[in-house]
């Protein structure tokens, strides 16, 4: 009934854990009215397109919209071709791999296609596969010399329902995480992380907790 | 039984407490079409529409919340795919279970249901598994379509009946996405 052990949870945890230099604070008994309530889930619907800021992150596709035809994500930059899109992959037996413009235009791995023939480089997930995929990272790096990267990331529904993730990346070698997807009980859950992580795309897969990839170098996955 | 006929099922066997819908395609050497086929089960209100995303059945949801329909995981005998209805637990909303097919638009474009060499639905009773209903090889007036709608139960009355629908949509699962109120 339940998936293989989460291997990003101490990587979450350890972004919510106080500074240890700090005095736990004193318990502080607020009035039920004031108490931080779970935001409700937002969903997306081809009226509906979805916008993910920092302040409301993330979006949840039904699992039929989770597991019919494809699912679509696509840099739209403000410069032609300004940057890379990059794709790490955990499958739901562990396994990671990430895909790079470096393997080819058209790179395609256990029901991903990566497509960057084009000035907006796009991911397709064929969602046949969807109970085979445990999580996705899509990330960015610039195409040459640090500059800015703007835009927007778009990830679409087969029926045209779209969640919009603003990209606004300060001038950086480095990789910047826009979205990681979840895959919880057959629905996927769309996060906005608008993380300028600034390091190695090796750092980057490490931070979001994919410590299973063999590196060539701190910029190239090994085959 | 042909396209659009119509057979009673409760009130001809009336200790028929739950069935199972049998699906049977054959795409011969068409592997990539074989991998990508899919079969739902959508539940509809009076109305025709589906009752909720959630009474759409197929293999990224295993089962309605109140479990009365349910896709087989391994499909027994020679059905490619199966779902086992309790007739009892359906709840009163729900007017009709259509049973379609479509192929998945994922990575490999370009199949349609044309190429099937065979294609049948089957209405077994749940609790002996022998066969009440068997439809005509629906596969023979298919071309180009990418969904179909194989069959539907159906209240009619006190009791169910299982009529085969046949029925061939070109825009495969978006077209009966539209059809049947499914928000993709």
């Amino acid at each position: 009934m339940y998936g293989p052990p989460r291997t990003d949870l101490p990587y979450l945890r350890h972004r919510r854990r106080p500074p240890r230099a700090e005095p736990p604070p004193a318990p502080v008994k607020r009035p039920a009215a004031a108490r931080r309530r779970l935001a409700p889930v937002r969903r997306t619907t081809p009226d509906q397109p979805v916008m993910l800021t920092p302040a409301m992150p993330t979006a949840v596709l039904t699992r039929v919209q989770s597991g019919v035809g494809r699912l679509e994500a696509v840099v739209h930059w403000s410069q032609p071709a300004a940057g890379w899109l990059i794709v790490a992959c955990q499958t739901s037996d562990r396994v990671q791999h990430v895909l790079t413009p470096a393997d080819a235009p058209l790179a395609t791995a256990g029901g991903l296609r990566a497509d960057h023939r084009g000035d907006t480089p796009r991911l397709l997930v064929d969602l046949l596969h969807i109970g085979r995929l445990d999580r996705l990272l899509l990330a960015v790096t610039p195409n040459g010399p640090p500059r800015p990267l703007e835009g927007a990331l778009t990830i679409s529904t087969y029926g045209g329902g779209r969640a919009g993730i603003p990209v606004a990346v300060a001038p950086s070698p480095g990789v910047a995480v826009l979205a990681t997807l979840f895959n919880v009980h057959g629905e996927l859950v769309i996060r906005a992380e608008h993380d300028p992580v600034g390091g190695t795309l090796q750092d980057a897969c490490r931070a979001y907790g994919y410590d299973r990839i063999t590196w060539r170098d701190a910029h190239t996955p090994l085959r | 039984m042909k396209r659009g006929a119509n057979a009673p099922l409760t009130r001809e066997n009336p200790g028929l407490t739950g069935v199972v819908a049998g699906i049977r395609a054959d795409a011969g050497a068409e592997t990539v079409l074989t991998d990508n086929l899919v079969v739902a089960a959508i539940l509809c209100g009076p109305d025709r529409k589906v009752v909720s995303d959630e009474h759409f059945v197929f293999f990224n949801q295993l089962a309605t919340p109140d479990m009365s329909v349910q896709r087989i995981e391994e499909a027994l005998g020679a059905d490619r795919d199966q779902i086992e209805i309790d007739l009892h637990a359906v709840p009163d909303p729900v007017a009709s279970i259509v049973f379609v097919m479509y192929v998945n638009d994922g990575l490999s474009r370009g199949r349609s249901l044309g190429r099937l060499r065979r294609c049948e639905i089957r209405v077994l009773d749940l609790a002996t598994g022998a066969e009440l209903i068997r439809s005509e090889d629906l596969a023979g007036a298919l071309t180009a379509e990418t969904g179909l709608a194989l069959g539907e139960l159906y209240r009619h009355q006190r009791d169910w009946k299982f009529r085969v629908l046949g029925d061939g949509y070109a825009e495969g699962i978006l077209g009966l996405a539209r059809d049947y109120g499914l928000t993709l």
